[in-house]
């Protein structure tokens, strides 16, 4: 059971596909901020994530780097690194992409990092630990149920998140640490509210329920039983899946500086968001980043209309002005829009 | 049914030996899939009130479980530190070096915990739980440990609640096998029961066909989570092993759904009704006539089978109905609808206003007790000066000299929590004009709560006694379906209206929140507090009760629904020492301003 590196694998998750596909963009580019899965208990959503490790291509790092630095990129590397001569002339060595699990508990010196006791205490020496944002440098960090972490700590997150720098000012120290990573949250609305400046931080949204049809109900427990029988021989199965998920993700992923977004296709994004009256150009840009990170899978040259029609929901729902007193819910509000512009289209 | 063990019952009714014979199978199972080794399967959550029943089947699940296998209790106000583990800073600074402690859950590795009163849990204690389960081990990254330890252990949970307040939660319902009742169960049923002989070698089979049944079956019972499902596999594997097949069949899923299901179903299967009822629901439902609880005949309960594809089929329900032994479907239901009849209130045990949250403020000189957290760096500081005199009067060649004297703790800030309580007029003279009106201004008034993230809770008095509609939340989306589905009609139960209102602001103040009371109403009453018709009695209730509130120095706020500022409204106001605001002047505006003013 403990055995972390035996996740259940990606490509046997049945159905769940919102969130598959939500994370398969964040591999194409990591940039697009972020997947926020929200939804019921055992619904699969940490089985998602997890399995996400094990499709990742392994990364190049500066060896004896403690965050995983690059060796070709300069920039964005960490003081030590960033300072060093020729970065291309160090050791490095490969590592699985990391993927950080913020346990519940985790306090704010382990999560940001700060001094380590035991030198304190033995040398009285004052030296840096870094915490669990230095660990998802260049990968994942999930959090599971990211309702229940303290408000200033899910603030330092996001704003790391969104920077890539972790600044840290305190306890006598004064330094910065690269932490580019990806978040990923998950939450149950109905154990409590996110904060809407907390939602719109996401990039992704996806609401993520459990089968309803007892076929796949049935296929859910049979490949869980599988796995659970012998873990090594079920991953194995779905070796080969899970190879071509990763070549296809990789070519997606360099071909994505050569999709073209032609204008109608701006203007497109702009009514859409015009319509949703969504907050700010946060929500423009994420749906560009989604539309086109969609067709980079797709193996297109430029984004279609469709691209856009199926990545807006999960880009913009969590971006609406919550009208509190509205009942409807922000994806049906967002369907109905899309279904209106697209038909208009379609007639014109 | 699986009577064939427990023939030695005393002669009690025939509901009775069956649900204890179950929670004796129940406690069979989980002492054979501890045995086995499959702790994440071994859970139980037994409702029951403290008593000679529950000693009893404690002790008998004690006998069933192997010598060595401890039963660790968890403390009801457990720290996170203490089930987690961390630095352990007594031995860390004798030692002079970063020492860990092992927390509950890894130290419980292998053995069994046991928690009291689980309804009061605190929400990071169930979360904690609830992590360690899904996992098997406990990850701890505090105060500079960074650690990951095995952490498999059996879980029983006792549920003790009367109402929906305290139930069990349900993360962690979702994450327990089995579930008995024994609250009717009187001591002379309670008898002795035989001991099965387990067999755990061979590996047991069970076809698509038992899963789909399975499948369908949990979903038909509200459970929508697979996690349900996959535990009645298991456990159907466990009692066909039992019965010394290889192979699961009907009549485990049968006896499998008595022990997993019933008593956390959110929905009771055999009437298949096609409204809401799907959804579960915590808060009381609004009007209890609407939902007469009916029981439709077997024969017409095909075709209405057919038309939900996710309702399950003929063969299922009758697998689901003959697992019920008599009388037990309609003792189901009975406790269901008592439970949402005493439920006063939202969930017990929320946050605790601690030392441990909020904005850090600077360290201070201080003791370091429990909930307390060292400031390491500020102690170290303060130990410093001190280090050669320390070195030098002790002779000791400790690297660092720390004393308690030298200790500093960290301090927070914290905005204590709001809870506003709305209590709505909702009798046939306020429905028939006022009512839409009360409904928006309570609809402002949500939302401004929801921006500063208070709790709210509504409260509405119509014909003969004030009702809880919704429990203290902070989530909208239920207050406001709440509030859309509030009927009106009937009299004017004013005095129990601030009644209720009073008691449910007293449990949000015990709970560390800062309550405070919105009471819409044209000050007319003709219900008193014994739900009997008669102005004038009514009206005496309204103002004793306003007065009880008044003197209880909770805070209010009274809004005048009257068509005109009433008199009679104005004079409650100033029993309940409330602010009075009536509503042809209160815009939006001034509402929200004076429930803001109040906090």
């Amino acid at each position: 059971m403990p055995a972390k590196s035996k996740s259940f694998p990606f490509c046997a998750i049945v159905g769940q596909d919102d969130i598959k596909t939500a994370l398969m963009l964040s591999v194409v580019d990591p940039s697009l901020g972020g997947v926020l899965a929200l939804g019921d208990r055992g619904t699969g959503k940490t089985t998602a994530v997890r399995g996400l490790a094990a499709l990742l291509p392994d990364i190049k790092a500066v060896s004896g780097c403690r965050y995983n630095c690059d060796p070709v990129a300069a920039s964005g590397a960490c003081e030590l690194c960033g300072t060093g001569k020729d970065l291309a002339s160090q050791k490095s060595k490969t590592v699985p992409v990391p993927v950080v699990d913020l346990p519940l508990g985790a306090t704010e010196d382990r999560v940001l990092g700060s001094m380590d006791i035991e030198k304190a205490l033995i040398d009285g020496e004052k030296s840096f630990e870094p915490g669990l944002l230095a660990n998802a440098n260049r990968g994942y960090l999930y959090i599971d149920e990211i309702n229940l972490l303290e408000d200033h700590l899910v603030d330092v997150l996001l704003d790391v998140a969104a920077s890539g720098w972790n600044v840290i000012e305190r306890e006598g120290f004064s330094l910065r640490h690269p932490a580019r990573f990806v978040l990923v949250g998950s939450g149950n609305p109905e154990e409590g509210e996110l904060r809407p400046q907390l939602l719109d931080r996401f990039g992704l949204s996806v609401d993520v329920e459990t089968p309803r049809d007892v076929a796949q109900r049935v296929e859910v427990i049979k490949r869980r039983e599988a796995f659970e029988a012998d873990p090594a021989a079920f991953i194995k199965k779905y070796q080969r899946q899970t190879s071509r998920l990763r070549s296809k993700l990789l070519a997606a992923r360099s071909k994505l500086g050569g999709i073209a977004l032609e204008d109608d296709i701006l203007a497109l994004i702009a009514q859409i968001c015009i319509a949703l009256g969504t907050d700010g150009l946060r929500g423009e840009l994420t749906l560009i980043k989604a539309a086109r990170a969609q067709a980079a899978l797709a193996g297109d040259d430029k984004i279609h209309p469709h691209h856009v029609r199926a990545m807006a929901p999960m880009a913009l729902s969590h971006r609406l002005r919550r009208d509190p007193l509205d009942d409807a819910r922000a994806g049906v509000r967002v369907e109905k829009v899309l279904d209106d512009i697209f038909s208009a289209r379609s007639v014109a | 049914m699986d009577g064939t063990v427990f023939q030695d019952i005393g002669m009690a009714d025939e509901l009775e030996q069956a649900l204890w014979s179950d929670a004796c199978l129940a406690a069979q199972v989980f002492a054979a899939l501890v045995k086995d080794g499959q702790f994440q399967n071994a859970g139980i959550a037994v409702k029951a009130q403290a008593g000679p029943v529950r000693d009893i089947w404690m002790d008998h699940l004690r006998a069933l479980l192997p010598a060595d296998v401890t039963i660790g209790q968890i403390p009801i106000d457990v720290s996170v530190e203490r089930l987690l583990g961390g630095l352990d800073l007594g031995r860390t600074l004798a030692a002079g070096r970063a020492v860990e402690m092992t927390g509950l859950l890894a130290a419980a590795d292998c053995n069994v915990l046991f928690l009291p009163v689980a309804g009061l849990a605190e929400d990071s204690t169930v979360s904690l739980l609830a992590a360690s389960r899904d996992t098997g081990d406990v990850r701890i990254e505090r105060d500079g440990v960074s650690d990951a330890r095995p952490a498999r252990f059996g879980l029983i949970c006792f549920d003790e609640s009367e109402d929906a307040d305290d139930a069990i939660s349900k993360v962690l319902l979702d994450r327990l096998m089995l579930h008995i009742d024994l609250r009717s169960i009187s001591i002379r049923s309670a008898g002795s029961s035989g001991i099965k002989d387990e067999i755990f070698s061979q590996e047991t089979a069970i076809s698509d066909q038992i899963r789909g049944q399975i499948c369908a079956v949990t979903a038909a019972f509200g459970l929508i989570s697979m996690r349900p499902a996959m535990q009645m596999v298991a456990l159907t594997k466990v009692l066909a092993q039992f019965q010394g097949r290889t192979e699961v069949d009907e009549d485990d899923v049968a006896v499998a759904i008595r022990l997993s299901l019933v008593h956390r179903a959110l929905q009771i299967p055999a009437p298949p009704e096609p409204d809401e009822q799907t959804e579960p629901e915590q808060q009381p439902s609004p009007p209890e006539e609407q939902h007469s609880q009916e029981q439709p005949k077997p024969d017409n309960q095909g075709d209405a089978a057919e038309a939900q594809t996710d309702m399950p089929d003929d063969m299922m329900l009758e697998t689901v109905q003959a697992s019920m032994p008599p009388g037990l479907l309609a003792y189901l239901q009975a406790s269901a609808a008592a439970q949402k009849r005493r439920s006063k209130t939202g969930r017990r045990g929320a946050k605790t206003l601690g030392a441990k949250r909020g904005r850090p403020l600077t360290s201070r000189k201080g003791a370091l007790t429990t909930g307390k957290r060292l400031d390491l760096v500020a102690t170290l500081r303060a130990a410093a000066p001190w280090q050669r005199a320390r070195r030098l009067a002790t002779g000791s060649d400790l690297k660092v000299h720390v004393r308690k004297d030298d200790f500093h703790v960290r301090r927070y800030h914290q905005h204590s929590e709001t809870s506003t309580i709305f209590v709505v007029d909702a009798s046939g003279s306020t429905a028939l004009n006022r009512l839409s009106e009360a409904k928006g201004a309570i609809e402002i008034l949500l939302g401004e709560s929801y921006a500063r993230r208070d709790y709210v809770s509504l409260i509405s008095f119509r014909g003969r006694e004030g009702q809880v509609l919704l429990p203290p939340t902070r989530a909208l989306v239920r207050a406001k379906r709440s509030l859309a589905s509030l009927p009106g009609g009937g009299g004017t139960p004013l005095a129990s209206g601030i009644q209720t209102a009073l008691a449910l602001a007293q449990e949000e103040w015990k709970r560390g929140r800062d309550p405070s009371i919105v009471l819409l109403t044209d000050g007319s009453a003709n219900v008193d507090a014994k739900g009997q018709g008669g102005r004038k009695n009514a009206a005496e209730d309204a103002e004793r009760y306003a007065r009880q509130l008044g003197l209880s120095g909770m805070s209010s706020i009274l809004v005048d629904i009257g068509r005109r500022p009433q008199k009679r409204a104005r004079h409650l106001a100033q029993l309940m020492d409330a602010v009075y605001l009536p509503m042809p002047f209160a815009d939006a505006k001034s509402l929200s301003q004076a429930v803001k003013a109040t906090q």
